[in-house]
């Protein structure tokens, strides 16, 4: 009989907080008066003793010859799978001290003011950057950049930082070693890159940084230093509410935890208890999962994305563009253009040079032939 | 030592008692709205009641009893008044869903309230004799047809207990 999974259930059952308020509020219906009106020894201790739930006596379990073979390996069955849960209860309980750290630090911002204008700047500073990128693509200056403010303030949520750059270097090299310098001293790593080099010996690298989210903006003040930035976009993603979200659920599944295992330890018999241990080790694959997206998340906020596309150049792309200017870079493109096809024209002759010949050849023999026979 | 006053005493049994209380009357009733009137009107008795209690298990066990009594109060009451059904009612929130409580609650009224009583709450026979004012024996005997019926429902092996 599954009496724990009928004692789990009532265990859900719970006066809401309102009727509880309420009943909290019905002394008020009484005067002074009938309030001081004894009615109950005090407990001796200070702490009156919660009325311990008195376990209905143990039967012993009866071991019938026949059957004193199964269970005998369904005990070792038993025992093994309790130690193998045990160790792993061992290192989830180092894994929920971290929980624990978590929800220390982001417990402040549940009730703080200060999270909603966080909010608030987050999606301005997005929301302005996205409009001088579109309006002035090319005329960005480092200096456009709003600063990321109150950092101290934006600890306690959770916020995910993704910002993306194109830059445009005349020196490849230069820009590409500022870079590498800049990430150095930002204490960040190189999550990808990749580099290449184009017809025209323009070399392009592009690359995805990792940086901590302290070093955030001045990495990107760092990296704007490299070059001429021609695209920035940044976007402030808050995830405070699915944080907290998935802190709760880890939360409410460790109690049920707690709750299984200590229903384990009452278990009276053999069916109870495999079935409290599948019972357990499905709650325990759920912690580790949803442990698993809070570190991801966790992971997201301390460290900040950051895609840098670099490209060299021989001119940079012009700043402001006049009806000449236009005409004149229209020339200028349409002019190398035009010499760049001639080009793969010339390349794809010389590839099919070892065809044309042949055919070049058996041309001219064809030819000879016919006007011997016309002779 | 000295005595506990009624405010004390009412705020002590709302903090630890209100979930056993609700939890009784959601054993005895249709839905959680009805379980949540059945709490108020506990508490409501408690306020003026005029006697004293020896102990806060005495406390408990009085504010089940009254919990009891208040269910099979509004099930009788229910059953007489055989109003016509609104259409607009809303549907019971708990519906069967094949889990253990909700198979106790569909058990006779005696029955799962032993069941509660014992399986849950943890008295013994003699106890929950005591609470109902039945003989020990009624009581073990509710015990074993409420397994009875619970294996017939839930399809599984029931270990008989001596209780």
């Amino acid at each position: 009989m599954r009496w724990y999974e009928y004692k789990m259930e009532a265990d859900e059952l719970h006066v809401p907080e309102d009727l509880k308020a309420k009943l909290l509020a019905m002394t008020d219906q009484l005067t002074e008066e009938e309030k001081n009106q004894p009615m109950m020894p005090r407990p001796v201790s200070a702490a009156p003793a919660q009325p311990e739930r008195r376990e209905p006596k143990k039967k012993l379990i009866r071991f019938p010859a026949k059957q004193a073979g199964l269970l005998a390996a369904c005990l070792a069955v038993c025992v093994v799978g309790y130690g193998a849960l045990s160790t792993g209860t061992l290192s989830m309980g180092a894994k929920s001290s971290n929980v624990m750290e978590y929800s220390a630090a982001s417990v402040p911002a549940l009730g703080a003011s200060d999270r909603s204008t966080v909010d608030l700047d987050g999606t301005e500073y997005g929301y302005g950057l996205e409009n001088s990128a579109d309006t002035a693509v090319g005329a960005l200056s480092v200096g456009d950049a709003a600063p990321v403010e109150d950092r101290s303030a934006a600890d306690s949520t959770k916020i995910i930082y993704t910002a993306s750059l194109t830059l445009e270097s005349r020196d490849y090299d230069a820009a590409r070693q500022t870079l590498d310098q800049a990430l150095t001293a930002a204490g960040g790593y190189l999550e990808s890159g990749s580099e290449y080099t184009r017809a025209n010996s323009a070399r392009s690298a592009s690359l995805t940084c990792r940086v901590p989210s302290d070093n955030y903006q001045s990495f990107l003040d760092a990296v704007a230093a490299a070059g001429r930035v021609t695209y920035k976009s940044q976007d402030a993603e808050d995830v405070t509410t699915q944080y907290m979200d998935v802190e709760a659920r880890l939360a409410n599944l460790e109690a049920r935890r707690t709750r299984l295992q200590q229903l384990q330890q009452q278990a009276e018999n053999l069916s109870d208890l495999l079935e409290i241990e599948s019972s357990l080790s499905d709650v325990q694959y759920q912690i580790e999962s949803w442990q698993s997206q809070l570190d991801w998340y966790s992971d997201q906020v301390r460290q900040c994305t950051v895609n840098i596309s670099l490209n060299e150049v021989e001119t940079y792309s012009p700043e402001i563009e006049s009806f000449g200017a236009r005409l004149a870079a229209a020339l200028s493109n349409g002019w190398s253009a035009f010499v760049e096809a001639l080009q793969e024209l010339a390349v794809i002759l010389f590839y099919l040079l070892p065809v044309l010949v042949i055919a070049a050849v058996v041309l001219a023999v064809v030819l000879v032939r016919r006007k011997k026979k016309k002779k | 030592m000295g005595q506990m006053t009624r405010n004390e005493v009412f705020a002590l049994a709302v903090q630890r008692y209100s979930d056993a209380v609700y939890r009784a009357a959601v054993h005895n009733c249709r839905c959680t709205a009805d379980a949540e009137d059945v709490v108020q009107d506990v508490f409501e008795k408690l306020l003026h009641y005029n006697g004293s209690f020896e102990s806060e298990e005495h406390l408990k066990a009085w504010l089940l009893r009254v919990a009891i009594n208040r269910c099979r109060d509004l099930t009788r009451a229910a059953h007489q008044k055989d109003t016509e059904l609104d259409e607009n009612l809303p549907a019971p929130e708990q519906m069967p869903d094949g889990s253990v409580l909700d198979a106790v609650r569909t058990l006779p009224e005696n029955y799962r309230n032993s069941v509660y009583l014992h399986y849950y709450e943890g008295y013994t026979a003699a106890e929950i004799g005591r609470m109902m004012k039945v003989p020990t024996n009624t009581v073990l005997s509710w015990l074993r047809r409420a397994r009875a019926q619970l294996h017939t429902m839930l399809k599984e092996e029931i270990e008989d207990e001596v209780v």
